[in-house]
């Protein structure tokens, strides 16, 4: 695997300083006497860290599957460990994603925050500076690293902002569940690395560099257990059926500005990308029919549950399950389009969940609750949340022209292509979803209003305007021209699933 | 770029620009312009449209083939490339025309139905949207991006469905309609990818071209699921109920969408694949079988309604069944003849629709009004014979002249098309002259009118002048010889036959197939007569003879439309909702159960509680905007507090903040209290960590209770306590005891839900419906149908003669 070093590129180390930038705004709040001046000092920082972002994107050198604004620096040099930043055409498109999900939260937070503002701020900062890092990061302890520090804003955020009764039950069980997942995930990495110094014969040394690591042979047994020990890692955290246990308690419980990141970072999904798919592809493809098998399964098992969900927040919950279970039917096609559309559904899952969440956030704010019992009416109290909610929702439902559509195409079209009949029970998706969202929107939004609540409603503010009409722009914009980032995964995308080539009569049985 | 691109992407682009503009202003609550411009950038929108299509109508005319317009790529994967591209063909421009000229005119006609309704700037932007997708849906060059358009107007037509939203059935009139419609969708995309793997393109022009090689499986399988597409679009049977509830939107709108244009995408769609279809006679007789049957049901129900709309409704389903049914026989152009006129004539009839309303106190149902005599205006005699006229020739024509080129048994079908056809029309308007003009010679009242300000004459005029338009436009078409169109010879026929040509000789097709077709278009001859003798509402009663039960048990079904939607609900939506709660539960039970239980709903509960207790009041009371701390504290901020909440907060535990209610207060019926000793594995766990960090929260951040001792010594000491706490107070005994209880537990959930929910209500099930379905069979036999199937044999004994 070649790549290209920042210096060469842009001129500066921008992959770092994206991953630094976070922690300086957060210092600066620490400082910062004035209450009034925070949101605006950490939107501001915010923005910048956007800024940089999309001048990655612009700067990213799409027609090859090469990573790039690669730096490298040694760090721990007796066990192979070092420094490496770089993104390729699977990783890139995250950092926008991530800074773009701040900004939203910052928006949002005029209204929805008023317990301990600064701390809040600075929390969400961190969490920034940390999945920053996980999508940056290509050396496989440094991504560990980053991976667990991912759990302490999160455990923070649900457990002192969390909304619901449960929060501290659901930032625990939150946290327990990656721990689960945690020691495997350490564990195959570690393996992968001592593969690499034994396979070099005896002056081999241990390497945990993706870009090592990839181009070793890994022995079949290896690879299973590997395989094995990082699927259930990322699987907890996608979170994949029948791991998603945690999902629904902590986006009940939690805070929006938590949820949003929870929901919107398919991390777990990029985790198979990045490192599954690349390091163990045989396993990956011998596996993959378990992979689609339970993929299909989510689908279905999360869209019926949230059919019966009360709750919009716990509906989107079991909604993410199905998307989810579609992104991994996707991942299991061992096809191009169905591992293209993968990464882009869980790109756009990021700004639709996104949207519904924060629709969601409007909604709790006004009305105190997200149960559908409490609400009924609103359209008619506060019209811009109906539309902003209903652009949300018709690109949940992968309506053509919304950022939500290309994604889920592609992935059951790539499905379709590897196995008829699962893509075909995966196709339900296209009835029970718009069932449920739409379902939930007539529920809430349509009727008579009832409740004195729901009558004294009023509608978005203008910082929370901003940022409906910055994601229903963004879901409009790539439903039109989602060209532009499916090119950027072009390459990265056709040079993984070749290496996915399974030998032929695996292939017959494999999902 | 020359100009009939240009005049393409403006026809497209004009309506989306207006759609823009309106939605920017209604979502600023009409900060930038008034109502009175709202209205005018729409019709300038959709005039502007109209216009283009003119135009590119005109250029097409100097065009040697069809055109293509590249826009831009739309998406690229792998080896699949899709544009957002056009197409311009005739078909193309004869839909365009059709589309943007009614939609201008309903535009136009809004204005002033709407005028001061709430929805106003709202109902202006969809409109506009709705014509945008409805020409993306026409003009498109491939599959996927007609995908775009046919998703498009389903939405629309589900925002206008649901446009008055303080009605609750309005609201879920619009959501049926959509997933009705999403279950053709889904079968449409299950095409589209069929397409997509066997010739590697969506594309029309490579798709079709790629067709001869398809295996002729995939082929007819293709043209199956498009067919399926079409029926949910095209209110066809059986997805075809949602059209009826869709008459909640407001008139104008059910005379664009649910009348004249969207409605027809389904036909549109089977023509425009005709290249496909014309290789899958299975799927094309199909495709006439089932426009038989919907326009029979559309037929019956049609008989019976009592509400105007409702007439409407019905009489649009049999019309669009008849369309199909043309398709079927390969006979495109007069499908598509028959489209363009049921456009103009069901929306001139949706049209007048409101003003007999307006005129009648919105007393909807004719039975209350008195039965009209005579003395019909001649406009409605006008428009019943063109009607006619318009409809019942080309078929008849078509059916007499060409008998000896044609395979007999199309003759059979085309002629009784024909009559039936003639029925239909002749009865539904009749229906329409004898609610509407008529009555509204016998009510002249004023005060339903819109503007009570003026007279409701005038108001009458102002209606009537956009709808004599379209008669004009009609007449028109007949003087210059284009109508009645469709039949070789004509203009229309000349114009279409080169995209959508009649095959060189219908393929026979599969048998079975082609017997159930003719039986269908039996039943829908026999219903016509037997309909217009027995089913009218405004029929004297007749006297006691045999074909009495008969009747009124017809009446009664065709009253409840078949019991489509209960059986709907009963079989489809019922069970589906009844497996998703099952799941939920089983998710809650047995999944939360086993890997830790979720947050229960209400009070806390279990690890956490006394820290959430705690912490619960203070920061509510912050929520609230109460507590302004008056300095922020030394430490981390987002520390559970350790003072007791202000006098003034615990005073006003919501205080003026009522709105920002936390759900912790809530306190749930359904609460569960458990103890520790049931709880799950991961759950013991979670109680275990909690107390270890809760100790070590106390220790490392709040610091020392006693001030002054060091924060070490006090550290140190409370770890040590922390793990005593945790190392000895957790006894082994109580580990294991819980680990057993959860899995008994655990066991006892899956018994529960796999044997006592799952078998035995299974079996209870299987009995009910078994029973059910047998007493319904018997009640069925000895009614009508019996009468249509002898018809099915005699005719099918006069093909066979016939060959």
């Amino acid at each position: 695997m070649n790549e290209i070093a920042a210096a060469d590129q842009i001129g500066f180390p921008i992959l770092s300083t994206m991953v630094v930038l976070p922690l300086v705004v957060m210092v600066v709040l620490a400082f910062l006497r004035d209450q009034r001046a925070l949101r605006p000092v950490a939107l501001a920082g915010a923005l910048v860290e956007l800024a940089l972002s999309l001048a990655l994107v612009a700067r990213f050198r799409t027609g090859g599957a090469d990573f790039q604004f690669a730096e490298q620096l040694p760090w721990i040099d007796v066990i192979g460990l070092s420094y490496h930043l770089a993104v390729d055409g699977v990783s890139v498109l995250f950092l926008p994603l991530t800074a773009l999900l701040v900004v939203l939260v910052m928006l949002t937070s005029w209204s929805s925050v008023r317990y301990q503002p600064k701390a809040y701020l600075m929390t969400i900062l961190g969490f920034e500076t940390v999945a920053i890092g996980v999508f940056a990061a290509v050396d496989l302890i440094l991504f560990f690293v980053f991976w667990e520090l991912l759990l302490i804003p999160t455990y923070i955020l649900i457990k002192v902002w969390g909304t619901g009764a449960g929060r501290s039950r659901a930032a625990l069980k939150y946290v327990l569940y990656m721990l689960m997942g945690s020691a495997g995930l350490l564990l195959g990495f570690i393996l992968l690395g001592v593969n690499h110094r034994d396979a070099a014969g005896s002056g081999g040394e241990l390497s945990f560099d993706l870009l090592v690591l990839m181009d070793d042979t890994v022995p079949p047994g290896t690879q299973t257990t590997v395989f094995f020990l990082l699927a259930f890692a990322f699987a907890l955290k996608a979170p994949m059926f029948p791991f998603h246990s945690w999902m629904p308690a902590a986006l009940l419980d939690g805070p929006i500005g938590m949820a949003v990141f929870l929901a919107g970072l398919k991390m777990g999904v990029y985790g198979f990308l990045r490192f599954v798919m690349p390091l163990v592809p045989d396993a990956f493809a011998t596996w993959s029919w378990l992979i689609a098998v339970l993929g299909v399964v989510a689908i279905l098992f999360g869209a019926l549950v949230a059919l019966a969900e009360p709750d919009i927040r716990r509906l989107q919950a079991f909604a993410s399950v199905s998307h989810v279970g579609l992104a991994m039917l996707g991942l299991a096609s061992l096809d191009v389009q169905g591992v293209q559309g993968a990464l882009f559904l869980v790109v756009s899952l990021g700004v639709t969940s996104t949207g519904m969440l924060l629709a969601a956030g409007f909604i709790h704010h006004r009305v105190g609750s997200t149960d559908i019992a409490a609400l009924g009416g609103l359209a008619q109290r506060a019209p811009a949340l109906a539309t902003f909610s209903l652009v949300a929702c018709l690109s949940a439902i992968a309506l053509p022209g919304t950022i939500g559509f290309p994604g889920e195409f592609l992935v059951l079209l790539g499905a379709f292509r590897a196995d008829a009949w699962l893509a075909g029970f995966a196709l339900l998706t296209v009835i029970l979803s718009a069932s449920y969202v739409l379902v939930f929107y007539e529920r809430a939004f349509h009727g008579p209003v009832t409740s004195p609540v729901v009558d004294a409603v009023k509608d978005l503010r203008p910082p929370e305007a901003i940022a409906a009409l910055v994601t229903g722009l963004v879901i409009c914009a790539f439903g039109f021209f989602p060209g532009a980032l499916l090119e950027t995964s072009q390459e990265s995308v056709r040079v993984l699933v070749e290496r996915l080539d399974p030998p032929a009569d695996e292939r017959a049985g494999g999902g | 770029m020359n100009g009939l691109d240009l005049a393409a992407i403006a026809a497209c682009g004009l309506p989306l620009l207006a759609a823009v503009a309106n939605g920017l202003n209604a979502l600023a609550a009409g900060r930038f312009y008034g109502p009175a411009a709202v209205s005018r950038v729409a019709v300038a929108g959709v005039f502007g449209s109209f216009a283009a299509s003119v135009w590119v109508a005109a250029a097409m005319t100097r065009q040697d083939g069809p055109h293509e317009i590249v826009v831009y790529r739309w998406i690229a994967s792998g080896d699949l490339a899709v544009d957002f591209a056009f197409l311009v063909d005739e078909l193309t421009v004869v839909m365009m025309l059709v589309v943007t000229a009614i939609s201008w005119l309903v535009t136009r006609f809004s204005v002033n139905y709407l005028h001061n309704e709430p929805g106003f700037s709202r109902y202006f932007t969809i409109v506009p949207l709705f014509v945008f997708a409805m020409l993306v849906l026409v003009m498109a060059d491939n599959y996927l991006l007609l995908f775009l358009g046919w998703e498009g107007v389903g939405v629309c037509s589900y925002l206008l469905v649901g446009f008055y939203r303080g009605r609750k059935g309005a609201a879920q009139a619009g959501t049926r309609a959509f997933i009705m419609n999403r279950i053709g969708d889904a079968e449409l995309l299950l095409a589209l990818f069929l397409l997509a793997v066997h010739t590697g393109s969506l594309q029309y022009g490579q798709v079709f071209a790629a067709a001869d090689s398809l295996p002729s499986g995939a082929l007819t399988a293709v043209c199956f699921l498009l067919l399926l597409g079409a029926i949910g679009k095209s209110a066809q049977l059986p997805l075809g109920t949602w059209l009826a509830q869709a008459m909640e939107g407001p008139t104008p709108s059910s005379a664009l969408i649910h009348a004249a244009t969207m409605v027809t995408a389904g036909v549109y769609l089977v023509v425009r694949s005709s290249p496909l279809f014309d290789q899958a006679p299975t799927a094309l007789l199909a495709v006439g079988l089932v426009g038989a049957l919907t326009a029979l049901y559309g037929q019956l129900v049609g008989y019976v309604q009592t509400d105007i709309k409702g007439v409407l409704a019905a009489s649009t389903t049999a019309q669009l069944g008849l369309m199909f049914v043309l398709a079927g026989l390969g006979l495109y152009t007069v499908a598509i003849f028959h489209l363009v006129a049921h456009a103009f004539y069901k929306s001139y009839l949706f049209l007048t629709a409101p003003s007999i309303l307006h005129h009648l106190h919105g007393g909807a149902d004719p039975a209350v009004i008195r039965r009209p005599a005579h003395a019909a205006p001649v406009l409605s005699h006008l428009v019943l014979a063109t009607a006619v006229a318009l409809l019942a020739l080309p078929l008849l024509a078509r059916g007499l002249s060409d008998g000896e080129q044609v395979l007999a048994s199309n003759v059979w079908a085309v002629t009784a098309l024909g009559l039936v056809s003639v029925f239909s029309v002749v009865f539904v308007t009749a229906r329409m002259v004898a609610v509407g003009f008529a009555g509204h010679g016998a009510h002249e009242d004023d005060a339903g009118s819109h503007e009570p300000g003026r007279g409701g004459r005038a108001a009458l005029r102002r209606l009537i002048a956009p709808l004599a338009v379209i008669v004009l436009l009609v007449a028109a078409g007949r003087v210059a010889g284009i109508l009645p169109g469709g039949i070789e010879g004509t203009w229309f026929h000349g114009l279409l036959d080169e995209v959508a040509g009649v095959g060189a000789a219908l393929p026979a097709g599969n048998p079975v197939m082609a017997g159930l077709f003719i039986g269908a278009l039996a039943l829908l001859a026999v219903s016509g007569i037997y309909g217009a003798r027995f089913l009218d509402r405004f029929r004297d009663e007749l006297p006691a003879g045999a074909a009495q039960p008969m009747a009124r048990r017809l009446y009664w079904r065709a009253l409840d439309r078949g019991l489509l939607d209960e059986n709907y609900g009963r079989a489809l939506v019922g069970p589906t909702l009844a497996l998703g709660r099952t799941l939920r539960r089983f998710d809650r039970r047995v999944i939360d159960r086993a890997t830790g239980a979720s947050a229960p709903a209400g009070r806390p509960s279990g690890a956490g509680a006394d820290w959430e207790s705690r912490f619960a009041t203070v920061r509510r009371a912050h929520d609230a905007g109460f507590v302004t701390l008056a300095e922020p504290p030394a430490r981390l901020d987002w520390l559970p507090p350790v003072a007791t909440p202000t006098g003034r907060a615990a005073a006003h535990p919501h205080g003026v903040g009522e709105h920002v209610r936390d759900v912790t207060t809530a306190i749930s019926p359904r609460a569960e209290h458990r103890e520790m000793g049931d709880a799950g594995v991961v759950e013991r766990a979670e109680t275990t960590v909690a107390r270890f960090t809760e100790g070590f929260e106390r220790v490392v951040f709040q610091g020392s209770p006693e001030r002054g001792a060091g924060f070490v010594t006090n550290a140190i000491a409370r770890t040590v306590e922390a793990v005593e706490r945790v190392v000895f107070q957790a006894n082994l005994e109580r580990v294991v005891s819980g680990l057993s209880s959860g899995i008994a537990r655990f066991t006892e959930a899956v018994e529960r839900a796999v044997f006592q929910s799952g078998i035995e209500r299974g079996l209870h099930h299987a009995g009910t419906v078994t029973q059910r379905s047998l007493l319904t069979i018997e009640s069925r036999l000895g009614q009508p149908l019996v009468m249509g199937g002898l018809l099915v044999v005699v005719l099918a004994v006069l093909v066979a003669g016939t060959r």
